[in-house]
């Protein structure tokens, strides 16, 4: 579903140049959930990005489904991105404009889709995360929890083939975040979603099947060890 | 770390990085202080010139005695140097001649009395051709020279003989300059085309023209000889003006007075800077509109510093919050903002000033072009760039500057050090926080109070106000109470259209919208001006189209029933010294074709103590303006010889009625005359008013049967060329006639009419890059308030044309309303002043129209020049990083 070969991501020119990423070779197979664990400048939102298309590599290939994402024009991995990758942020990011269902019909308007036929697919949505009283809310009037479950619906909206998380328990008490948490894993489950989620929390990784351990921009070796640390 | 390395290490980095909103706000700045320098340097060698030539056409006289286009008799000259305290008495004949072949060339003719008036004028030794002292006296001086003049780089006056200039009738001087241009030397004849009939006049001297009365009207003056001057324009024994010296100790006060009762209602008696009062009041009517203008182009640039200086503090919070915490004081962090505030505010004025010489230009060309058809003979003055106006520019745009930078500055001293520890601190910007509807609704209110009382104060402008200054302050107060409201109106606006665009499915018109209700406190003040600087193209619309009415109201009154339109001299209705005889009109009455013919006397009568305008008309109903009550049984009451019509500016300035009697000054002593009707003012708010009286009943008591317009009728068969053919061979010579058809002459004086608003396009483009200023700078602040908004959005899938998209629908939203509430504004404000404020300060009724054509043409400006200036800040929505956007960078 997701492979990473040899991806590598530089700032800067000359003495001031960072390696964020360093050849990083990565595979996710569909339906998998991943962790992506990491200390602070460990170049987990780079590879975060990288995923989402959000930005270029500067060397090596990123397929998403066979499609090599790092090749597309601009145009291309934003069509790509609404229609195949759902994204869950850890300050929610909810339009503060839009109702809730707005928001999460949010991918389903920018694709051309009219209100008329966006509404009912987000209604479904916002019940499924269990919000469908909510609806009609703005963002502002929704609690931590309920902001970062409309987020999910959201990221769902299109029933993308990946799904990543940026730290989405990051700004929630613990009892939410294990709600969001528990959503998740139920949502990739039902719809054989392949999750990339990036955090600090073991207790979140823990939910993934698998974690990896990012360390100055390259991948720590893998296996039951970082899953063991995690649990 | 002094304030030159705060400005170095924090504040240029931070500019450099925003460098398209550094731009924007410089050009601001710049546009307002351009403004301010373009208007004093517009104005003040207008001013400054016009002195200068009263002084040189007054020379040492204080006092002035004219009489309009009747002229004063040659007695009176003799009885006024007998009045005591009066030195000198001297006469000279003033008017303007055609040149004959040279299409709209014009000269200004001073005729003097060249062996007397030196001792009015300053005329210095005698100066030939060939170096040789002159008997001549004056005529060979140098003229209107001055005590400022006594190193001349060339002579101001040189006569080729002066004996041979003063014997034959037929002398000039002109300026070299107009002689090199039309290919003319020192002997060579010019044909003209005066009152009097086609001269041919013998260049016999040339006149400096870079000072003395040869500078006067560009270098169009030609100096001839006193009696020359009025055989050129036919004037029976008058001159046009009498100036008088005071002797030493006199006072000029008790002089005058002795004059006007020596006068006797043959001529006004006024002081010489009476005229240049009259024409410094008039340009600071001008200078007062256009400061308007100005102010409002300062405050915009003012805003812009203020909203980039807001926006500039709201992203640097952790920057501020990490200086505070490593040990910055709260006055560091003021001097930090106002410093750069006042860098942005340096530079603003850098470029303003010579931006402002280059406006100065064009918009004093045409005023000074303006200025010289109205016979002030003020020239080009050079403009000239004092180190005062480009001190005072400067001083204005930096303590402005400083001034709009003391709320950020505020904003910025609030900032707790613990924010450099909060990875999302929250953005300010202007609303970007929590918008609170009840100041919109405070604010409206306080507007409609403000509004509400400017209109009362309007109602009664002379007496409350007082002059057109104070009455655009009023003006300004009221557009000030009209801003309060705009934001309220323009968040309801946008409130009642959401349904309506959320139903139209499109989700990036309801997302603008939606963005512009809930952050009105963002493009408020955007909002605002841009309803004022669009409030202003209605505004113009209505001028244009009420002075063309108003125009054609008193043009087809004058014309009623007319199809040739017949002058003596230059030009139909340009001010004449002699007319023609009445017994032409009754000749030209009996050629084929012609109908009907009326004539009209324009002259002036002294009637207290002012020259108001006396048109003595071949009355008929349709040629009456009436402001109320029946043409044709007025026009009956006039024949009849039982009183005279006034103008209403008359009425309102001595406080005349119908009924009130007249007392005019004539030939035949005083006429007491009733007033039976008030009509229509005709021309400007600069005439003191008109009186309209009976032909025949002028003629029986002015003994004048001369007449200055013919307007005959023609048969409905009768071909308009083939008479103006006939009328031409036999009279065109003899009078030097003008004949035009009256639908040409109309289109012709409706053009010059047209010039009074010859100013406005120039102020109407600053108006325009005013608002496309501030759209720009709300926008660019606006992408910079809503990064993370946007890079969501491009996170969830929107393409960099969906942004670009959302941003320009924003401003087309913008426009939208703002269009709406600009025509609402602008066609009340219009209404106001054409419609009410006319009447109460002037006493004039305009014609007071507003074109739809003008409303939909603003509407359409308004919605698509800020969907066209939101291309710069679209693109750079478009081009966001999302990943540093989302991390909130």
């Amino acid at each position: 579903m997701v492979r990473l070969e040899k991806v590598s991501k530089t700032y800067g020119r000359g003495s001031a140049m960072v390696r964020a990423l360093n050849e990083v070779s990565l595979e996710v197979a569909k339906g998998e959930s991943l962790a992506v664990m990491g200390p602070s400048g460990s170049g987990k939102s780079t590879l975060l990005h990288l995923l989402a298309g959000l930005d270029a590599p500067s060397s090596g290939e990123i397929y998403l489904d066979g499609a090599p994402i790092s090749r597309m024009s601009d145009d291309e991995i934003t069509v790509f991105r609404r229609r195949n990758i759902g994204f869950v942020f850890q300050f929610f990011n909810l339009l503060p404009t839009l109702s809730a269902e707005e928001n999460v019909a949010l991918p389903l308007l920018l694709d051309g889709q009219g209100m008329k036929s966006a509404r009912p697919k987000a209604a479904r949505m916002l019940e499924l995360v269990g919000l469908g009283h909510r609806r009609l809310h703005r963002p502002d009037e929704l609690s931590g929890g309920e902001a970062q479950r409309v987020a999910i619906a959201r990221a769902l909206a299109f029933e993308p083939a990946l799904l990543i998380a940026d730290e989405p328990t990051g700004n929630l008490d613990s009892r939410s975040g294990e709600e969001v948490l528990s959503l998740i894993r139920d949502l990739a489950q039902r719809y054989r979603l392949t999750v990339v989620m990036v955090t600090h929390d073991r207790r979140a990784a823990a939910y993934s099947g698998r974690i990896v351990m990012l360390k100055d921009g390259e991948l720590a070796p893998q296996g039951a060890s970082a899953l063991k640390a995690a649990r | 770390m002094g304030t030159w390395e705060v400005l170095r290490r924090l504040s240029l980095p931070y500019i450099a990085r925003h460098r398209l909103r550094t731009a924007v706000t410089i050009f601001g700045v710049a546009l307002g202080v351009a403004a301010m320098t373009a208007l004093k340097l517009a104005y003040e060698p207008i001013t400054h010139s016009y002195r200068l030539a009263v002084k040189r056409l007054a020379g040492r006289s204080s006092i002035a005695i004219s009489n309009g286009e009747v002229g004063i008799p040659e007695d009176l000259l003799e009885m006024a140097r007998g009045v005591p305290g009066v030195e000198v008495a001297s006469a000279s004949v003033r008017g303007f001649v055609r040149v004959a072949g040279r299409k709209g060339e014009r000269l200004y003719v001073l005729g003097v009395d060249m062996l007397d008036d030196q001792r009015v004028r300053d005329y210095g030794e005698a100066e030939s051709a060939a170096s040789a002292p002159s008997a001549g006296g004056a005529a060979a001086g140098s003229v209107g020279g001055g005590p400022g003049a006594a190193a001349p780089r060339r002579k101001p006056l040189e006569i080729e003989d002066p004996l041979v200039f003063l014997a034959k009738a037929d002398s000039v001087a002109l300026a070299p300059e107009f002689l090199r241009d039309k290919g003319l030397k020192v002997g060579n004849t010019v044909e003209v085309q005066a009152t009097g009939g086609r001269s041919t006049l013998r260049v016999r001297g040339t006149l400096d023209s870079t000072r003395g009365p040869g500078s006067l009207y560009g270098g169009r003056l030609a100096l001839m000889d006193i009696f020359a001057a009025e055989k050129l324009f036919r004037l029976d024994h008058r001159f046009t003006q009498v100036d008088i010296v005071v002797k030493p100790g006199a006072k000029i006060a008790q002089v005058s007075e002795a004059l006007k009762q020596m006068a006797q209602g043959r001529g006004v008696v006024e002081a010489q800077e009476a005229s240049f009062e009259a024409v410094k009041s008039l340009l600071e009517i001008e200078q007062s509109n256009t400061t308007f203008e100005a102010l409002g182009a300062v405050t915009v640039g003012l805003y812009l510093i203020f909203n980039t200086m807001l926006i500039a503090v709201g992203q640097r919070r952790r920057e501020i919050g990490v200086l505070r915490a490593l040990g910055m004081r709260r006055v560091d962090v003021v001097r930090l903002v106002l410093a750069e505030s006042a860098a942005l505010g340096a530079v603003g004025c850098a470029l303003g000033v010579p931006l402002g010489v280059g406006l100065a230009r064009v918009l004093s060309l045409p005023f000074v072009f303006r200025m010289a058809e109205t016979r002030i003979p003020a020239g080009a003055a050079p403009l000239a760039l004092h180190l005062g106006t480009v001190l005072g520019a400067m001083a204005v745009g930096m303590a402005g500057a400083v001034i709009a930078a003391l709320i950020p500055a505020y904003e910025a001293v609030k900032i707790h050090p613990l924010e450099a520890l909060c990875p999302f601190a929250q953005s300010y910007a202007p609303g970007a926080a929590t918008d609170r509807p009840a100041r919109y609704w405070w604010a409206a209110a306080a507007g409609v109070l403000i509004a509400a009382a400017t209109f009362v104060l309007w109602l009664d402008a002379r007496a409350v106000i007082g002059d057109y200054r104070a009455a655009l302050t009023a003006m300004a107060g009221f557009l000030f109470g009209v801003s309060l409201m705009i934001p309220l109106l323009a968040r309801e606006m946008a409130r009642v259209a959401e349904p309506i665009i959320t139903r139209a499915g499109s989700v990036l018109a309801a997302m603008a919208n939606r963005g512009l209700i809930s952050h009105m406190g963002r493009m408020a003040i955007t909002t605002t001006v841009f309803v004022m600087c669009f409030s202003f193209v209605t505004e113009v619309g209505a001028a244009y189209s009420t002075l063309q009415r108003t125009f054609d109201r008193w043009f087809d009154s004058l014309f009623a029933d007319a199809d040739l339109v017949i002058s003596a001299g230059v030009e139909a209705l340009r001010p004449n010294l002699a007319s023609l005889p009445g017994g032409l009109a009754a000749e030209i009455a009996k050629l084929k074709g012609v109908q009907q013919v009326s004539a009209v006397r324009l002259s002036k009568v002294n009637y207290g103590g002012h020259l108001a305008d006396l048109m003595a008309l071949d009355i008929r109903p349709q040629g009456l303006d009436l402001v109320s009550g029946n043409p044709a049984r007025i026009a009956a009451a006039l024949s009849a010889a039982k009183g005279v019509a006034i103008d209403e500016r008359l009425a309102y300035n001595f406080g005349l009625r119908v009924g009130d009697a007249l007392e005019l000054a004539s030939p035949r002593g005083a006429a007491r005359l009733p007033i039976i009707a008030i009509v229509h003012h005709s021309e400007n708010f600069r005439d003191i008013g008109a009186i309209i009286i009976d032909r025949r009943v002028y003629r029986a008591i002015w003994g004048d049967d001369t007449v200055d317009l013919i307007e005959p009728k023609l048969e409905p068969a009768a071909d308009a060329k083939a008479v103006m053919a006939a009328i031409r061979s036999r009279w065109g010579d003899e009078y030097g006639l003008f004949i035009a058809t009256v639908g040409r002459f109309k289109a012709q004086t409706r053009k010059e009419v047209e010039r009074d608003l010859a100013e406005v396009p120039p102020i109407l483009a600053i108006a325009l890059a005013i608002a496309v200023m501030a759209v720009v700078g709300s926008l660019l602040a606006a992408v910079l308030d809503r990064i993370r908004e946007l890079g969501i959005l491009r996170a969830v899938g929107a393409t960099r044309r969906q942004l670009t998209a959302l941003i320009v629908l924003e401003a087309a939203i913008v426009g939208l309303i703002g269009g709406v509430l600009a025509c609402a504004v602008g066609a009340a404000f219009a209404y106001y002043q054409f419609a009410i404020l006319s009447r109460s300060l002037n006493g004039v009724t305009l014609a007071y129209h507003q074109p739809l054509r003008v409303i939909v043409i603003a509407s359409l400006g308004a919605l698509l020049l800020p969907a066209l200036a939101a291309y710069l800040p679209a693109r750079q929505a478009a081009r966001l990083k999302v990943g540093a956007a989302l991390a909130g960078e």
